[in-house]
């Protein structure tokens, strides 16, 4: 079934197509949660959230664009929808640092303590972060996503970057104090 | 270990970043999606539902429309309150003169002990204050200047006598007079004013420097006495006030709670008595003399009613209306001469192809000789109008058994008539009268009699008079038709 026919079944509210769309996209749509959601368990909420979203729209899908940045898109906006709403003060660094850099070796971090560092992060940094960095977004969508303003977005990703490199330079150092 | 961007750090990691969720994800998923799915299913309405449901709210719409209009009528009762309004304000006032007029008499006394050696000064300032109290207005700016002068009369008691007892009787009648120099009239100033001033120029120079401090100090307490008495006033009356004012917005909402249906539609039927007044015919002179019978018909019809207010309804609707009339003692017989007479406002059809005529049995012996003739046949004259009522309706007795009279005027338009002749029991019709008008009036009178049996079903039972106004043209002597009918029915308020 090619992926046209699948979304068109979907339209029609069949529950095998629905399935099968999950299968399809669910993986990639609960890398998204993971990295927007504090936590696991909140991630999988956001998924759910999600899709129920994207099967009750799907109809509203016209096949412009790609289907899944429509999907991507709705993913991350349930979970901005979930997050921005919870405001923290945040002190308007103007002096963001563009480029943090860290000494590294690729191989002494994980996947899996990059995501948690990510989301340890708070709220909006996370959020920020994530659009910014990993899903490339511009700080003008940014702003507009969040209903922040653009200083406020740069401020968070500079503010994102260094509680990162704080966290990634104390696991490096611990382990190297580890191997010593 | 080597320098890396942090963010390309991250980009690189989360590049291929797949996390395949949890079984029970899809399973809540697959539940909540066949949860909506139900609650849709409940709401599958067809589509003869919807269009009603469509109609209903225009109705609803239409309702509402009518009620907001009729809200904007409502609020005349509150502006017609007003007066009552002020009736009470006023009465209030007086109360408080009356008040005050007793505190008058009674410093009277008071001040005039102390005074009885001197110039009866303050006396006849009081006295004046008393006589002329109950037509003083109220004025903040009198009451200070008043203060000033009273302290000046005082201070030259005070001086004069140089008597403690006396200042402080003085003081004490002047703390209590406080209340009452906001009464104190202008023209009582100008008396006071010419007294003091006289008094004042022969002790002023002497008094002024003794009794300077102590006048500022009486002054200033006195001052702060009226002020406190001033402002207690009105506050008492500002409570009076409001609670008037909100004793009266509770009336206007207690007669919206109470609100009534002013629509209804009332379904009647009735028997109706058709006849005339007077010795006449409508047909001809020739039957003028004969005996003419009403009879008992039918009329049905819807009615549509407004109430205005709780007392007067005005309604209107479409009634069908048969009437009949019977014309006795009539021969119908065949032509048989070519000198056939005419009668004026009936053309009769020809029956089995021969040309019929009629004539009052009295004139019978002329015709005797004549072949096929129907004796004694009654000359049935039926009618049937759409009848168009427009009346008003006024309440009596507005209780769970009402009472109304109701008048107006109804228009007849003619839908159909006949002439038929009746002989035992044998109906032909033969003809048909040519002077019914086909647009014709009536004035109506009637008694209401309603019993309701709920808030919006009711019984209607109304005898009505119905006196016709040119019914016909060309009616011989004197014709006058009414109808009497007792229509009853039941009406459904909203």
């Amino acid at each position: 079934m090619s992926l046209d026919q699948l979304i068109y079944n979907c339209q029609k509210n069949d529950t095998k197509a629905q399935s099968e769309l999950y299968e399809l996209f669910s993986s990639k749509l609960f890398s998204i949660c993971l990295k927007y959601s504090r936590n696991y368990a909140e991630a999988e909420d956001n998924l759910q959230d999600s899709f129920i979203t994207i099967f009750k729209k799907i109809k509203q899908y016209k096949n412009k664009g790609s289907f899944e940045g429509w999907l991507k898109r709705i993913t991350i906006n349930t979970a901005l929808q979930r997050y921005r709403k919870q405001k923290i003060f945040d002190i308007v660094n103007e002096d963001a640092i563009e480029d943090e850099e860290v000494d590294i070796d690729e191989n002494d971090v994980s996947l899996d303590f990059l995501l948690s560092c990510i989301q340890e992060l708070p709220d909006r940094y996370r959020l920020v972060f994530n659009l910014y960095v990993l899903d490339g977004y511009s700080h003008k969508e940014i702003s507009e996503m969040l209903e922040i303003n653009l200083g406020t977005s740069k401020s968070n990703l500079a503010r994102a970057r260094v509680i990162l490199k704080e966290k990634i330079t104390t696991y490096t150092s611990g382990n190297n104090s580890q191997s010593l | 270990m080597s320098k890396k961007n942090l963010d390309r750090l991250f980009q690189e990691k989360f590049k291929d970043f797949d996390a395949k969720p949890n079984k029970k994800v899809w399973q809540n998923i697959q539940n909540q999606l066949e949860e909506e799915k139900d609650d849709r299913s409940v709401f599958v309405i067809p589509f003869w539902v919807k269009l009603s449901g469509i109609a209903v709210s225009l109705l609803i719409l239409l309702l509402i429309g009518n009620s907001l209009t009729n809200s904007e009528k409502e609020i005349t009762p509150i502006i017609v309150d007003s007066p009552q309004k002020k009736e009470v304000n006023t009465k209030s006032n007086l109360s408080k003169k009356e008040s005050n007029d007793e505190t008058l008499k009674k410093d009277e006394k008071i001040v005039s002990n102390p005074n009885q050696n001197k110039e009866d000064l303050s006396n006849k300032q009081f006295k004046s204050n008393s006589n002329k109290g109950t037509h003083l207005t109220a004025s903040s700016s009198n009451t200070f200047k008043n203060y000033k002068q009273k302290s000046n009369s005082s201070n030259y008691n005070k001086s004069a006598s140089l008597n403690e007892k006396n200042n402080k009787i003085a003081e004490s009648s002047i703390k209590e007079n406080n209340s009452n120099y906001a009464f104190n009239k202008v023209e009582n100033k100008k008396v006071i004013n010419e007294q003091n001033d006289t008094l004042n120029q022969e002790t002023n120079k002497t008094l002024a420097q003794n009794s300077s401090k102590e006048n500022e100090a009486n002054t200033s307490l006195l001052d702060t006495n009226t002020l406190d008495t001033n402002t207690k006033e009105e506050e008492q009356e500002n409570a009076i006030e409001t609670a008037i004012a909100e004793a009266e917005n509770e009336e206007p909402n207690n007669e919206k709670e109470e609100n009534y249906n002013r629509w209804s539609v009332y379904a009647n039927a009735a028997p109706v008595y058709y006849n005339s007044f007077g010795e006449g015919s409508h047909i001809d002179e020739e039957f003028n003399t004969n005996n003419k019978t009403g009879e008992i018909n039918t009329s049905y019809g819807v009615k549509v009613g407004y109430a205005l207010n709780k007392k007067l309804t005005i309604r209107s609707g479409i009634n069908r209306l048969n009437l009949s009339f019977d014309t006795d003692d009539v021969i119908v017989f065949q032509n048989v001469s070519n000198s056939e007479k005419f009668l004026r406002n009936i053309s009769l059809y020809p029956v089995n192809n021969q040309s019929l005529n009629l004539m009052s049995t009295d004139n019978a012996v002329l015709q005797a000789s004549s072949l096929g003739i129907q004796r004694d046949a009654a000359l049935s004259q039926r009618i049937s109008y759409y009848e168009v009522p427009l009346e008003v309706e006024y309440a009596i007795l507005d209780k769970r058994f009402s009472l109304n009279i109701i008048g107006g005027v109804s228009t007849f338009f003619l839908e159909d008539n006949e002439v038929v002749s009746e002989l035992a029991g044998f109906k032909t019709t033969i003809g048909k009268a040519n002077n019914i008008n086909n647009v014709s009036f009536s004035t109506n009178l009637g008694i209401g009699l309603y019993y309701n049996f709920s808030q919006h079903i009711q019984l209607n039972i109304e005898p009505t008079f119905k006196y016709q106004i040119n019914a016909y043209n060309n009616t011989s002597g004197d014709f006058n038709p009414y109808i009497i009918g007792l229509y009853s029915g039941l009406s459904y308020k909203f």
